[in-house]
């Protein structure tokens, strides 16, 4: 289903409808987006939750000024990047580093099914910092024109390019030393 | 093997493909169980007024148990001050320590959830918190 008909369900009364066209079309791409970042699949699936709760929410707020899957991706980037704060925060206030928690999960991840390479560079991934994180799977992952990844995270397209750039060549040396 | 001088990113294919996995069905019943856990938006006039019904109620027992523990200090008082005096001349000063590592457990327990709500509601980025390590 496309975005201007969930909108016009919407629009119609039919909320819980429009909610639920929502879910079903967004999920799976909410899921991966958010899979990178925390990479586990139970973190993931306990956050993907609380950003459709968000949404349907937010609902009533969404005037459409934005495309909806711009304004979806918005909430959930949102809440990725609040999610990795607070573990980095816990993982500040234990002496533990975020960076070992969550290369911990990548290997200990019973659904990863990827080989070594595409481990290591899921590993360079968390490394990054946070801003180059985000260009870097939106760009490289879904291939995202750096113009709606300028909407998304409210951040000008050069900076974005240059962000990109900068991650793009962290990675590929990180990943030429080892293989 | 080493591939020095490629583009690793941009030769090998597979970087791209997604290498997480999902449990069987997940999707779906993800898909599922998110219609079931919907806060309802319709909610008729009861339900609306739930949460003013709960503010009422706390405060009621709020007023009622601060009434209580008035009632139990007065009480107190009607003890004469020799009958205090006398009272605190039986109590064994190490009392009122009773089990320090009790209290420091709980402390414990409490505070990394504690500091990080405030970091959190204070807007301190965890950057800064590492600069100044």
């Amino acid at each position: 289903m496309t975005d201007s008909e969930i909108i016009s369900i919407y629009n119609s009364g039919q909320h819980e409808k429009a909610f639920n066209n929502i879910v079903d079309t967004y999920t799976e791409r909410l899921y991966w987006h958010v899979r990178r970042f925390l990479c586990s699949h139970e973190d993931t699936n306990d956050l993907l939750q609380d950003i459709f709760i968000k949404v349907w929410s937010a609902l009533p707020t969404f005037r459409g000024e934005a495309q909806l899957y711009t304004w979806l991706y918005r909430i959930a980037t949102n809440m990725v990047l609040n999610h990795l704060r607070k573990q980095k925060l816990r993982a500040l206030v234990s002496f533990d580093s975020a960076y070992d928690i969550l290369e911990k999960k990548i290997d200990e991840d019973a659904y990863f099914n990827g080989n070594e390479l595409q481990r290591e560079l899921h590993k360079a991934i968390q490394r990054l910092p946070e801003k180059q994180r985000i260009v870097f799977c939106f760009r490289y992952f879904d291939e995202m024109k750096y113009e709606e990844i300028s909407e998304i995270t409210d951040t000008s397209v050069g900076a974005l390019k240059a962000s990109y750039h900068h991650a793009y060549n962290k990675i590929k040396d990180e990943l030429r030393k080892r293989f | 093997m080493k591939t020095n001088d490629k583009d690793i990113l941009a030769t090998r294919s597979e970087l791209r493909q997604q290498p997480y996995g999902v449990p069987e069905g997940y999707f779906d019943s993800f898909k599922a169980e998110m219609s079931g856990k919907l806060p309802q938006a319709d909610a008729g006039p009861w339900k609306k007024s739930m949460p003013y019904v709960a503010a009422a109620a706390s405060l009621a027992l709020l007023i009622s148990a601060g009434a209580l523990t008035l009632g139990s200090f007065q009480s107190e008082d009607t003890l004469s001050q020799e009958d205090y005096i006398l009272f605190s001349d039986n109590l064994i000063s190490t009392d009122i320590y009773e089990d320090p590592s009790a209290y420091q457990v709980a402390d414990a327990e409490l505070l990394d959830d504690e500091i990080i709500e405030y970091l959190i509601y204070t807007g301190v980025s965890p950057e800064i918190i590492e600069l100044s390590k």
